[in-house]
């Protein structure tokens, strides 16, 4: 009974993600959000697992593929269309667009579109944090193209050093855009975590809502109780193109086949029933949200020069 | 560790002349620079090589004719290995028109290119990833040369150090990376630095090999240094060399972190065991390099006249660069751009 | 009652850490026992949560400052020259300077970044570097050069107590050991103005940083042969004292800009701009930009002195553009500004 009713929960949260995605496809050739779109689709498991073993007081550092997470962790629907759609009463004044999604009502802290560059803030606020004496949690979200750089080694370094609580955790998608990791990396990553005395989890099944929310709650436990570093990579497919709204399977840096695979194990595309049981609620809320992006006037000139 | 010895009984007799006399150039150089640096006429900050002769040279001899060397701002024993030139080494601490770099480079950054030393910087790990650029332009230029990057243990804790070690395993690159390791960074011991638990541990998450030698004497860096010639020969992989020595001075300056004249002004005091400054004080490098040989079977006289040759040269070299003149601003000037 | 420029450092510091709780000072070199040339004597043992030696990785440093900004702390990251600070370019400008903005105005990041500027004795071309027009380009960014201790306490104290953003401070390493009277001059806003140092009428000297001084011994000089001049310490480099500029050289109708940098593209050519752009006719005579020669720094010393701008040339520039080119004026020996006002042993 519990599984289902929680299985229930996340299936809403991440088919709630999936379908703002696809809403954001469907409005996108109209150029109503002239922004670039890094989608969360096949990674929403990811996103409501992790999240909801998270309070609205932790705080989350997230990337420019950050929809699913803004989303997940409880950023208001509303806001983040009317920030794509680049008007006034978005999250940001409309001044941030889809890859600087933040809500710190929410704790989620500002998405930068340099890769890896806000590891570091999270280590610097758990460094206070620990000076504070306060009890929540930090975590890094960053995707496998961040693991080269080499912010990454020296936030491994120092928060080890520290000891500080931060959830280092690795969307791995297997792509820097066009280019699989073993085109890019030569390290273990078990074995480079290792060697800095952090416990490193990994959870294949990505697609798993209950597995990533089981397995991410161990690693999530350490954090908060013994307030030291934890390193956790979750398997996940991403079924877009790297920007955009379309597919790019004709472009060929990988098999349209191994994506086929993981969505046959998508509950978002198996779990029929369930799926046609939400929809209608779901599309409700999306229509609202987007009405409210498109009734909320533009950004003024004093828009544009205040908040430097 | 079998190899190495087999390795140290086989020198032949002028790489172990070569090796003495670069030690020697080097302990020579650098106390002539004690000796003279307060006549304010080298005006360059030091970073002396004062306890790493033994593992610069010993890598060095061994990679000689056929690498391109990188290293940091611990220059000294870097370009007089690679070099053997001690008069163009004063002229250019000297700020002479005759020295390595014209007299503009200073200490910390010396270098020759027609030698195979192609830089040295005063930024803590920026060459690392050069010797990966060196090493890649010599695959596509299809020569055999290996690239051999020296740094000290306070280099591995910078990100370009990771992203350079993933680079060169991927690519299969053959890459020297030699981590000259005094425990010190300026004056923070590695426990407050590094939150790994160990070099080797943290290195061979990269696939790369690892080779280790403790306060290696000049044959024994020797012998390391033919290890690891073998193991980046063979693999396709890049080797980590991790050398440990003892820095008798401090991090920069003529001084050692004991006496009442170290007045930088930035240094720790009674951060270091004076027993233990003592202990190493009776196993200088060039000493060491002095006992093995006589242990070896050469006759002390021998020995004591190669020393004795290349203090004799080194100090000439030194006062001929004084006479020399000085570095003019119109032709620095004119290399600023590159033509 | 006199103070050195870094006894003015070490208490604007220890205020910091004082009147913040949350205040933490990242660096390399700020446990030691002198820390960063004695501005912080002591810290670690006064504040051992809150003074953090950091490993070399400067990158993540600046990001872990912008982390603490967010969290509630008031980070001060040093560096010991300005030309590290070059590592932390990608965390300052594009998101310790953008982080406000960029989002709206949902965060701030109160931070400071000191960077000392290297000088002399060989420092060469990575350790000399004086990089307050690419940060001062920035919008987002506060960038200051405090050219004596009282502008040090205002401006630090109100960067700490009163300013929501990111500062950056480039000090300079010949500073540090000098001591200074005490004057009644005054900052026109301890991060957004400069301060009038002297009045003249013939010809406005606009200086930074150490230049503010040898600017001042130039005007020594120039009295003694009936020249009279106005020297503006620029102080806040982004966001400097236009109306006082203006003023100034709406006077004198001449301008002379010496800065601790290259022109091409730097402080002077921001003066020049902003002459130009109110009314060009107020100069009477072409103005001249006074910096570093237009190459990297070289090591050596007599090269070094070729290299940068003393009080011999500004005399000379001053003497040339209020009395005529060949004005054949006495002018003091070309002393290289170092060996005035380098107080400390050692290179460093």
């Amino acid at each position: 009974m519990e599984n289902t009713e929680t299985y229930r929960a996340l299936f809403y949260q991440a088919m709630r993600i999936r379908l703002v995605e696809e809403k954001i496809i469907d409005l996108y050739p109209s150029d109503l959000i002239q922004s670039p779109v890094h989608l969360s689709i096949g990674q929403e498991a990811v996103a409501v697992g992790v999240c909801s073993n998270l309070s609205i007081d932790d705080w989350l550092f997230i990337n420019y593929r950050g929809h699913g997470f803004y989303l997940a962790k409880g950023g208001p629907l509303p806001e983040f269309f009317a920030e794509l759609m680049g008007k006034q009463k978005g999250q940001s004044k409309g001044k941030a667009g889809s890859m600087h999604m933040a809500s710190p009502k929410q704790g989620v802290m500002g998405a930068s579109a340099v890769v890896g560059s806000t590891i570091s803030h999270a280590i610097g606020a758990a460094l206070i944090s620990k000076i504070k004496g306060e009890d929540k949690i930090f975590v890094t979200n960053f995707g496998d193209g961040a693991l080269e750089q080499g912010v990454l080694h020296e936030s491994l370094n120092f928060a080890s050093l520290k000891q500080v609580p931060v959830l280092f955790l690795c969307e791995d998608n297997n792509l820097a855009v066009h280019s699989p990791k073993s085109e890019r990396q030569a390290f273990s990553l078990e074995s480079l975590v290792g060697s800095y005395d952090i416990p490193y989890f990994e959870i294949e099944e990505g697609y798993d809502f209950l597995e990533v929310k089981n397995r991410s709650q161990a690693a999530i436990k350490i954090v908060r109780e013994q307030r030291t570093p934890v390193f956790l990579k979750i398997n996940t497919a991403r079924y877009k193109e790297h920007v955009g709204p379309g597919e790019d399977f004709f472009a060929d840096y990988r098999k349209e086949s191994e994506i086929d695979a993981w969505k046959l194990l998508d509950p978002l595309i198996t779990d029929v029933e369930l799926y046609n049981e939400f929809l209608g609620e779901i599309n409700a809320e999306i229509e609202e949200a987007v009405q409210f992006g498109l009734d909320s006037p533009l950004p003024t000139i004093e828009d544009l020069l205040s908040d430097v | 560790m079998e190899d190495i010895e087999k390795i140290k009984g086989e020198h032949s007799d002028s790489v172990l002349e070569r090796l003495l006399e670069s030690v020697a150039m080097i302990t020579s150089s650098e106390a002539l620079i004690v000796q003279h640096y307060n006549e304010d006429q080298m005006k360059t900050p030091m970073h002396m090589s004062v306890g790493d002769e033994s593992c610069v040279v010993g890598v060095v001899e061994c990679f000689k004719n056929d690498s391109y060397f990188f290293g940091y701002y611990r220059t000294h024993s870097l370009y007089l290995a690679v070099a053997r030139d001690p008069y163009k080494f004063f002229a250019e601490l000297l700020g002479k028109k005759t020295g390595s770099n014209g007299g503009i480079a200073g200490s910390m950054h010396m270098s020759s290119l027609t030698d195979g030393l192609l830089n040295t910087s005063a930024i803590v790990g920026s060459t690392i990833p050069l010797s990966l650029g060196a090493a890649l332009a010599n695959r596509i230029l299809k020569e055999k040369r290996y690239s051999v990057v020296f740094f000290g243990d306070g280099a591995i804790e910078e990100g370009v150090f990771h992203e350079t070690l993933n680079m060169a395993s991927l690519f299969k690159l053959p890459i020297l990376f030699v981590c000259l390791d005094n425990g010190l960074a300026v004056d923070l011991e590695a426990a407050a630095r590094q939150g790994f638990k160990s070099i080797k541990s943290l290195v061979e998450a990269y696939h790369c090999d690892y080779v280790f030698s403790d306060n290696p004497s000049v044959s024994e860096a020797y012998a390391a240094g033919v290890e690891a010639k073998r193991l980046l020969s063979g693999s396709g992989k890049p080797v980590f060399l991790h050398m440990t020595y003892y820095r008798y001075l401090q991090h920069i300056g003529i001084t050692d972190d004991f006496s009442e004249a170290s007045a930088s002004a930035f240094e720790k005091r009674d951060y270091r065991s004076l027993e233990l400054h003592k202990d190493y004080l009776k196993k200088r490098p060039l000493d060491v390099a002095v006992t093995e040989m006589i242990s070896g079977g050469w006759q002390k006289s021998g020995v004591k006249k190669i020393v004795e040759k290349i203090e004799d040269i080194t100090l000439k070299a030194y006062s001929k660069a004084l006479g020399d003149q000085k570095s003019s601003y119109g032709e620095a000037k004119g290399k600023v751009y590159f033509d | 009652m006199s103070k050195t420029y870094k006894a003015a450092l070490a208490e604007a510091m220890q205020e910091a850490m004082d009147t913040n709780p949350n205040a933490i000072i990242l660096g390399q070199g700020v446990t030691d026992y002198k820390g960063i040339f004695d501005t912080m004597i002591g810290f670690v043992d006064k504040y051992p949560d809150r003074i953090i030696e950091t490993p070399l990785a400067e990158d993540s440093v600046a990001g872990i400052c912008i982390g603490a900004a967010l969290n509630g702390g008031y980070p001060i990251n040093t560096h010991i020259r300005a030309d590290f600070g070059l590592l932390i370019f990608n965390q300052l400008i594009n998101l310790a300077a953008k982080y406000k903005y960029m989002f709206g105005g949902l965060f701030e990041v109160p931070s400071m970044y000191r960077m000392v500027i290297g000088r002399s004795w060989g420092q060469g071309a990575q350790h000399s570097q004086s990089l307050q027009s690419l940060m001062a380009h920035i919008p987002g960014l506060v960038v200051i050069m405090p050219a004596d201790p009282k502008s040090i306490l205002e401006s630090y104290r109100y960067a700490v107590q009163e300013h929501k953003g990111p500062v950056v401070m480039l000090e300079h390493r010949l500073l540090y050991e000098l001591s200074y009277e005490e004057d009644a001059t005054e900052l026109s806003h301890p991060l957004f103005g400069s301060k009038l140092e002297r009045e003249g009428t013939d010809l406005t000297i606009i200086a930074t940083s150490v230049m503010v001084l040898e600017a001042k011994r130039a005007a020594d000089h120039l009295a003694e042969i009936g020249v009279s001049v106005e020297i503006i310490n620029l102080h806040s480099i982004s966001h400097p004292d236009k109306e006082m500029i203006l003023k100034s050289v709406e006077k004198t109708g001449k301008m002379l800009i010496a800065d601790t940098s290259w022109a091409a593209y730097g402080v002077a050519a921001e003066m020049n701009r902003i002459v130009n752009e109110y009314n060009p006719s107020i100069l009477k005579a072409p103005t001249h930009s006074m910096g570093m020669v237009n190459t990297p720094c070289p090591t050596a010393k007599v090269l070094e002195d070729m290299y940068y701008p003393d009080v011999h040339d500004i005399v000379d520039v001053c003497a040339g553009m209020v009395i005529g080119k060949n004005h054949a004026m006495a002018l003091p020996k070309k002393e290289s500004m170092t060996d005035f006002y380098k107080h400390f042993k050692g290179p460093f």
